[in-house]
């Protein structure tokens, strides 16, 4: 029982950061940042470059990762998103450039590293073993890692100043304005720091999982879904989403490995069900 | 009466200019494209009408693999002729999206693609996990359509003994193709379109002036997913196959990119959007490793020069306003 | 001889806020009633709840004795209680005269399908609706 909570609960600190990120983009441009996958993968990719092939620190490697896709999200964002938003007459087109960014990125990561799945060796050795569960250190390692970015995630949007300029912004874009938040630069810092976020998972989980291009996709659906279950838009309701997801899935892969591969079927309807009685997920605003 | 003029003309070059030119040319493997071609372009006017009514449907890929899934059962373990089971494959998506349109149509904007997006996956898994489905192997070796005879005259021949059955498939795809956007046409210029056009512009509006929007929504949503399945039904007929894997998610996507890459405000978009995309992918081939680099650098400059689709190029009077 | 339009205790919360507190009048045909107060005294909402584009947490709203509140508002609309909105509202990507063609649905003699296909039914509720359309553009010197 320890052990399926354990793992619902280091999953879900990983998936809540992929959610942040989601979130954030959403909540600051309401866009849907289909590449979100990808830029995972990327990030992942990096840190088995600069750690699994030039042999440089862990941390070295991560930091590598979240630079380079903040500079890609603010790319993005400051020479695609901005000018499609400004001229295209539905909000939804938005939707086909993510899109197209996201085969994008999809065909760039498949040219640099190719299709085969890739690993790095472990961070820390050993496995953590007690009565009630099993639980390898990397695991804990990574996991307290992500729990950590959460929390200084949350504090800087809570009391920086560009935390603040973005809350705002995401509240009520004109009062933002009239308050002198310029939406140009906090946008495209905004999108950045999510693309950072998916990058720094993607880094972080390479040395439990490995990373291979396909994972992309189902990543993005599964963003998606946490952002839903929470409620997008809203900081707390992707914590709880990716929570949820991460909890779901232990238990799925335990309770029902019995059934057969359904877990995800029961997910998925459970999901689509729940939203139709509460649009708004957990903690979203009303939809509008 | 031009327009009527110009739409004959229009049939006359697909159903006998094509072929005549594909016969001179040798070409045979383009039939199978434009075939393929014209039934994307049906599943992708389905999504166009959800977003007629103001919803992004991620989801037609689930009706495409429903419709397909529901053909091919109706002809292998009930023995039913294909033409009969073309509109029932329709009708059952349809009476399906009813009881799914229900609860989730009240979802706007991004929550509602989200849900449909998640659907196109649940129905793969369904298939997957159902046994009259026949799991992860499918079901294969699905006869081709048979003959209609009314009267002892043959309306239809057997596709089994014909030489050419592409050419056969390619003009049932493209007469269904013209029903379709026939059909669409006529909707979107009737009342009926006014309509939906007052649902997607302000819903509270048009509840205060009468118009029953939960009714109509559901309604479009119907018509959406019986084209859907008709498309996949079609689908299975020329492949004689259907998997779980048939349609995907991916595909969901692609028949919401051809109709936004056609135009949203405009009833021939999905048609002009799937051709642009389907053949632009299949010319790419050539370029090998780099096709979806280049695909997907060619969308984004598409997207960064006309944001709001291809046929936004045509003079403003030609246009059927959104 | 029953009110044309009855509001009975008409109360509707948002969560812990309530905006409207135990509402009660009525309206005979023929008379014109209005509702004043200060801004955020729920006069919106009062709207909202009577044509019901809202349903009320406690209370009724009854049109010739039928109860009305709860009913989908197109519905509701359709009996003769239409709602028109604080701030000017139209369809925005249609032309004027659409609009005020389009507000005529409930005038409507042919259904959907009569529409679709062009019945005669539609094509003379087609004629009149445009003529009535362009008669109230003139009056108002928008023809």
């Amino acid at each position: 029982m320890e052990q399926v909570v354990a793992n619902g609960v280091y999953l879900g600190a990983q998936y809540a950061l992929i959610a942040l990120g989601l979130t954030l983009i959403f909540s600051l441009m309401n866009v849907l940042n289909f590449a979100h996958g990808q830029m995972y993968v990327l990030g992942g990719f990096i840190t088995y470059l600069v750690y699994g092939r030039l042999g440089l620190p862990f941390v070295l490697a991560l930091f590598a990762s979240g630079a380079t896709l903040a500079i890609v999200g603010a790319l993005v964002e400051k020479l695609l998103f901005r000018s499609v938003i400004r001229r295209s007459l539905r909000e939804e087109s938005t939707m086909l450039l993510a899109a197209a960014i996201a085969f994008f990125l999809d065909a760039v990561i498949l040219l640099l590293f190719g299709e085969k799945e890739r690993g790095v060796p472990k961070i820390v050795n050993g496995v953590f073993i007690s009565d009630a569960l099993i639980m390898p250190y990397d695991r804990i390692l990574i996991g307290a890692l992500a729990l950590a970015f959460i929390l200084s995630f949350m504090l800087f949007m809570q009391y920086s100043k560009p935390g603040r300029a973005m809350r705002a912004l995401a509240q009520d874009r004109v009062a933002a304005q009239l308050m002198g938040v310029r939406v140009d630069r906090y946008s495209m810092i905004g999108f950045a720091l999510g693309a950072m976020l998916a990058g720094v998972v993607g880094g972080m989980l390479v040395v439990i999982t490995g990373v291979n291009s396909g994972i992309g996709g189902p990543i993005s659906i599964k963003a998606f879904m946490m952002v839903m279950i929470g409620g997008a838009g809203v900081v707390g309701g992707a914590i709880a989403g990716g929570f949820i997801l991460g909890m779901m899935e232990s238990v799925g892969l335990s309770v029902l490995h019995a059934y057969g591969d359904i877990t995800y079927l029961v997910i998925f309807t459970a999901l689509m069900v729940f939203l139709s009685l509460r649009p708004q997920g957990l903690m979203g605003k009303p939809w509008g | 009466m031009r327009k009527l003029g110009a739409a004959a003309a229009g049939l006359a070059v697909l159903l006998v200019g094509v072929p005549w030119a594909i016969a001179a040319t040798g070409r045979d493997d383009l039939y199978y494209t434009l075939t393929s071609v014209a039934l994307l372009s049906i599943a992708s006017a389905g999504v166009w009408l959800t977003f007629f009514i103001g919803r992004i449907n991620i989801g037609q890929g689930a009706y495409a693999l429903i419709g397909g899934y529901v053909a091919a059962i109706l002809v292998v373990d009930y023995g039913l002729s294909f033409w009969l089971t073309l509109p029932l494959a329709g009708l059952f998506c349809a009476a399906a999206s009813i009881l799914i349109g229900l609860p989730i149509l009240r979802l706007r904007g991004v929550y509602f693609a989200m849900v449909t997006l998640v659907l196109t996956e649940v129905v793969r898994l369904l298939a997957l996990a159902l046994p009259i489905t026949n799991g992860a192997s499918g079901m294969v070796n699905i006869p081709l359509p048979g003959a209609i005879r009314l009267f002892g005259i043959t309306i239809v021949p057997d596709f089994a003994k014909l030489r050419h059955p592409h050419l056969a498939f390619y003009i049932v795809s493209v007469l269904l193709m013209a029903l379709c956007f026939g059909g669409l046409y006529r909707l979107v210029h009737s009342r009926v379109g006014k309509l939906c056009r007052s649902l997607q512009q302000n819903e509270e509006l048009a509840s205060s002036i009468g118009v029953d929007i939960a009714w109509l929504r559901v309604l479009a949503y119907a018509v959406s997913s019986f084209l859907g399945g008709v498309g996949g039904a079609v689908f299975e007929a020329i492949s004689q196959s259907i998997y779980p894997s048939s349609f995907t998610v991916t595909d969901s996507v692609n028949f919401m990119l051809n109709c936004f890459l056609g135009g949203l405000g405009y009833v021939f978009g999905p048609m002009i959007g799937t051709f642009v995309l389907y053949f632009g992918w299949d010319l790419l081939f050539q370029t090998g490793e780099y096709q979806l680099l280049i695909y997907s650098t060619l969308l984004i400059a598409l997207m960064l020069f006309l944001p709001n689709g291809l046929l936004s190029l045509l003079p403003v009077a030609r246009q059927s306003e959104t | 001889m029953t009110d044309l339009l009855k509001v009975s205790g008409l109360t509707k919360r948002f969560g812990g806020l309530i905006a409207v507190n135990d509402v009660s009048f009525a309206v005979q045909e023929g008379e014109i009633v209005s509702i004043i107060g200060p801004n955020g005294a729920g006069k919106s909402t009062v709207f909202k709840l009577v044509s019901s584009f809202l349903k009320p947490s406690v209370g009724e709203v009854r049109l010739r004795g039928e109860r009305i509140s709860g009913l989908a508002p197109h519905i509701v609309a359709r009996q003769g209680v239409v709602r028109t909105f604080q701030e000017t509202t139209v369809f925005k990507g249609m032309t004027v005269r659409d609009n005020v063609i389009i507000a005529h649905h409930l005038r409507a003699r042919a259904g959907l399908p009569g529409f679709y296909l062009g019945s005669s039914a539609a094509r003379r509720d087609e004629v009149e609706f445009a003529r009535s359309a362009d008669e109230i553009l003139e009056f108002l010197g928008l023809g």
